[in-house]
């Protein structure tokens, strides 16, 4: 059966920051893909290299020190990485073809430049529209996302508005220039827990609505089990596990996806229960060991683990549920 | 305290000779009667504007004298007078910047307008009419650069001043009856350090332009005595013919400007990174 | 936003209203009498007699003063202690050429120092980033006598290409003007293309990191708007505290830059003043240059409010 194309598909990508400690692999042979009208979720702690995945694929990594090693991301048949990260090409995928929202919306838009000015630059940079257009453009952007007088708001500075109104200022950008693909970089983590909630059912109307895709990125598992369809779970610039959400939250392989699971506070748990941790600390990615990067904290590691090469990721079972484990540990086993 | 030595020389070599420099002029400064090879002041008309030679190493000047030992005793002066004027403008600075800041209120607005007001005049010309206006002689210079470097003192030490005395642990001084002045040296005044330290610094150099600036125009320290402003002054009629008279002290000149400068900043970094937009 | 300005303007006519007191008491602060110091030991006594009343120093100080801003608000400074010529007429001759040296040396080094220090910015560790760096490292710390000579020395000595002394108005005949005041003007422009070129440098590089630069990239904006729109833009507003504060630097300078090629400006008048110790034109001079320092720091305060939208909210 002929694999239906993917909308993005990244292949062996491999990003490594060079510094005075060494090299930092930060993404270490990630592999990926996006389908139309799909939500994904990539889970994991502070550093994993989640976000620089994303980044490496916008082509937005800081060279130096960054550097994008090797690898392919195929987005409508060619390869983005191919292009120059200052082509028309480039700039007409960035944007246009994926918008990417980040996580401090304090300080993600320009404090010295009118919203109108900056959702109009952005729409008049990829669409050949006059002035006049784009503004009424960017009106109908605002209030499609929910922001309330949206002709004033145009005029406002960022300074004059919340931090959800700016989150939704970011999302209006991806609805002005109808992008395929949404990726939101910790959308909701600078936010108060009313506005993430809101923030977050935005983002999946606009979706619905645009019939576009979305790539959440996350450390907060507990976030996207209710959307996403997929999720890669990533730990020390490698993909661990993957699958669908069920395959996930009801057949956890890798230790570690089961240590997020667990560590998840629950309403109707004893009062008295510690809340579960995972032992350790995150490690250096300066001085990657060969072996499986999890294995100092894995609770079920053995020789094989601490002294074999970083095990590849193996369909476990299903035809979509990977695993990146020399154990093969079953949840129910713990 | 070992941390910050080494984040100071860690900033690359230019720091370190720059701090070299610094070191050199304040040696030179101190030992000049010792090092140098002739009395400065020794007028030797049968050997006028002479080149290189053994015994005059950087060759004399308009009337006879070695040059090599005016380089010498001129770094003295500007040594000196910018050490000088920069302890008098840190002392009065710093002291009207804590009443200014600690005791708010008009105080704070008489002595802040005053600031203004010298700021209003350019440091250059300031310092000239006031050293004029004062007789002219070494301590007029000295004052007069001294009191046109306070305003930095002040608008610093106000500034820090003004957000700490809100702190909590100001509040809590006062709350155990700590006397005012107590509370200024304990606990305002040792926070402001770094800051002070830095300023101090730069201050020097700047110090030293506005001492060789008013030497060059003839109002500054009087001759013979050997300054590197009035020694690019004499040199000029013989640019043609002896270029390096009026050169080599400029380039002393720079080389400790600087110096002081990056001294100022490797202190910067060393001892509150924190600052470094603002000094 | 005009309850602002008021009170700014208010500050600026206090600050004036000092530097007059400061300028006035110049004259006496030394002991003795000024018109002795500035007339000389060989003057005769009723000469002296004559001359401090004519010029009311027999008069009670604040009395003097008061005579004195009075004066001014006539529109006259008074006359020369020692040539008697009429102040106002000499500032009204000399503050042009003045002028004519320092709006080009404040615009010359505000347009290279803020390309160079985004160019810095930019292309920071490449060859001309510490190139360029080490220039202005270096610069801040020369003279601008030395400068000034050196200059003298390799285009006027050694190459004969420009000339080394005198002055001509613009309106009298611009090519020339340009031509004699290019040397005047590069000098002591230096120095502060050297502070300028430093300070964007500086704040370049903080905004180019900034998070909204990130975004307008990740939106697809083209590099060149990136910069020049999103970072100069916040990058410039600490960049024009520096230049205001650069033409207190620059008027200073002046007094040098004049001097050394002898362009009839206010700068020459009062060293000449201050070496012959005529006090009238000394105090006058002094007055007149805080007032355009002054005037200068009051445009660049409203300039802060047309850069930065957020300073123009906090004056309302």
């Amino acid at each position: 059966m002929a694999e239906k194309k993917h909308l993005l598909e990244v292949n062996h990508l491999k990003t490594s920051f060079f510094t005075d400690s060494g090299e930092v692999k930060a993404v270490n042979d990630v592999s990926y893909y996006v389908d139309e009208q799909e939500i994904v979720a990539v889970v994991g702690e502070s550093g994993c290299g989640k976000s620089v995945t994303q980044m490496s694929v916008m082509q937005l990594i800081q060279s130096p020190p960054g550097k994008i090693l090797g690898g392919e991301a195929i987005l409508e048949g060619r390869d983005i990485l191919k292009f120059r990260p200052d082509s028309k090409e480039m700039r007409a995928v960035r944007g246009e073809k994926i918008s990417m929202i980040f996580q401090e919306p304090m300080t993600s838009l320009n404090p010295v430049i009118t919203v109108g000015k900056q959702l109009t630059e952005v729409i008049r940079t990829h669409k050949k529209v006059s002035k006049k257009d784009a503004w009424q453009m960017g009106i109908s952007a605002l209030a499609s996302v929910g922001i309330p007088e949206p002709e004033a708001r145009m005029k406002n500075y960022p300074f004059e508005m919340s931090g959800g109104m700016r989150q939704r200022v970011m999302i209006a950008v991806a609805v002005a220039c109808n992008s395929r693909l949404i990726v939101a970089d910790e959308p909701t983590t600078a936010l108060d827990v009313t506005t993430q909630a809101q923030v977050m059912e935005l983002l999946l109307d606009v979706v619905d609505k645009m019939k576009t895709s979305l790539i959440v990125v996350t450390h907060n598992l507990g976030l996207v089990t209710r959307y996403a369809d997929r999720i890669y779970v990533m730990y020390a610039g490698r993909i661990i596990e993957s699958g669908t959400t069920e395959e996930l939250m009801t057949k956890p392989c890798h230790p570690y996806t089961i240590g997020l699971l667990s560590a998840v506070p629950k309403l109707d748990a004893d009062e008295q229960t510690h809340l579960t941790t995972i032992e350790g600390a995150p490690p250096d990615l300066a001085n990657l060991p060969d072996a499986c990067a999890f294995a100092p904290r894995c609770p079920y590691a053995d020789e094989e683990c601490k002294n074999s090469p970083h095990p590849e990721l193996r369909l476990t079972d299903g035809h979509t549920h990977f695993s990146a484990c020399h154990r093969k540990i079953r949840r129910e086993e713990t | 305290m070992k941390r910050k030595i080494k984040v100071f020389f860690n900033r690359g070599i230019l720091s370190e000779i720059c701090f070299a420099i610094v070191v050199l002029l304040i040696f030179v400064a101190i030992f000049a009667p010792l090092l140098a090879p002739c009395d400065p002041n020794v007028n030797d008309l049968r050997n006028v504007v002479k080149g290189v030679s053994s015994e005059h190493l950087l060759g004399t000047d308009y009337l006879g004298r070695d040059v090599m030992s005016r380089i010498l005793y001129g770094a003295r002066i500007s040594l000196y007078t910018s050490i000088l004027a920069g302890a008098f403008s840190a002392v009065l600075g710093i002291l009207l910047g804590l009443a200014a800041g600690y005791f708010g209120g008009v105080l704070n607005q008489v002595i802040m307008r005053l600031t203004d007001a010298i700021l209003a005049i350019p440091a250059l010309i300031f310092t000239l009419v006031l050293a004029s206006a004062l007789g002219g002689g070494v301590l007029s210079i000295v004052i007069s650069i001294g009191v046109s470097l306070v305003p930095t003192y002040i608008r610093m030490v106000n500034g820090q001043v003004l957000s700490i005395k809100e702190s909590d642990y100001v509040t809590a001084g006062k709350l155990i009856g700590l006397k005012n002045v107590k509370i200024l040296l304990r606990h305002l005044l040792p926070n402001c350090f770094p800051s002070l330290i830095v300023l101090f610094t730069m201050n020097l150099g700047q110090g030293i332009m506005l001492e060789a600036t008013m030497s060059y125009l003839g109002v500054g320290i009087a001759p013979p005595t050997a300054t590197w402003g009035a020694m690019v002054s004499d040199g000029y009629s013989f640019l043609t013919t002896a270029p390096l008279l009026s050169i080599l002290p400029g380039v002393c000149i720079i080389l400790v400007v600087v110096a002081f400068n990056v001294v100022g900043d490797g202190l910067r970094d060393a001892l509150d990174p924190r600052l470094r937009g603002k000094l | 936003m005009g309850k602002y300005i008021i009170k700014r303007l208010a500050m600026s006519i206090l600050i004036i209203f000092l530097v007059s007191v400061f300028a006035f008491s110049l004259m006496h602060i030394l002991p003795g009498d000024p018109i002795r110091i500035a007339l000389g030991e060989s003057v005769s006594e009723e000469t002296i007699a004559e001359y401090r009343a004519k010029y009311h120093l027999d008069k009670p100080v604040l009395q003097q003063y008061g005579l004195w801003v009075e004066g001014i608000l006539r529109g006259d400074f008074g006359k020369s202690l020692l040539y008697g010529e009429d102040v106002t007429t000499l500032i009204k001759t000399k503050l042009p050429v003045t002028m004519a040296i320092g709006i080009p040396v404040v615009l010359i080094s505000a347009f290279f120092g803020i390309l160079f220090g985004v160019v810095t910015a930019v292309k920071r560790g490449t060859w001309m980033d510490q190139l360029i760096t080490t220039i202005a490292n270096i610069g801040i710390g020369v003279p601008q006598f030395w400068i000034a000579i050196l200059c003298i020395f390799l285009f006027g000595l050694k190459l004969h290409v420009l000339p080394i002394q005198g002055y001509t108005a613009p309106s009298d005949d611009f090519g020339k003007y340009v031509y004699m005041s290019l040397l005047p003007v590069l000098c002591l422009s230096f120095g502060f293309i050297a502070t300028i070129t430093r300070q964007t440098r500086s704040n370049m590089l903080e905004v180019i990191n900034q998070d909204y630069v990130r975004t307008a990239r990740a939106n697809g904006i083209p590099e060149r708007s990136v910069i020049f729109r999103h970072a100069l833009k916040n990058a410039l507003i600490p960049v024009i505290t520096i230049i205001g504060l650069q033409v207190r630097i620059i008027v200073g300078g002046s007094v040098v830059i004049e001097r050394i090629f002898n362009i009839p400006g206010i700068g020459a008048l009062l060293i000449r003043a201050i070496t012959e110790r005529d006090y009238f034109i000394i105090q006058a001079c002094v007055l007149v240059i805080s007032l355009v320092t002054v005037g200068c720091n009051f445009i660049v305060d409203l300039l802060y409010g047309v850069v930065d939208p957020r300073v123009r909210k906090s004056w309302r």
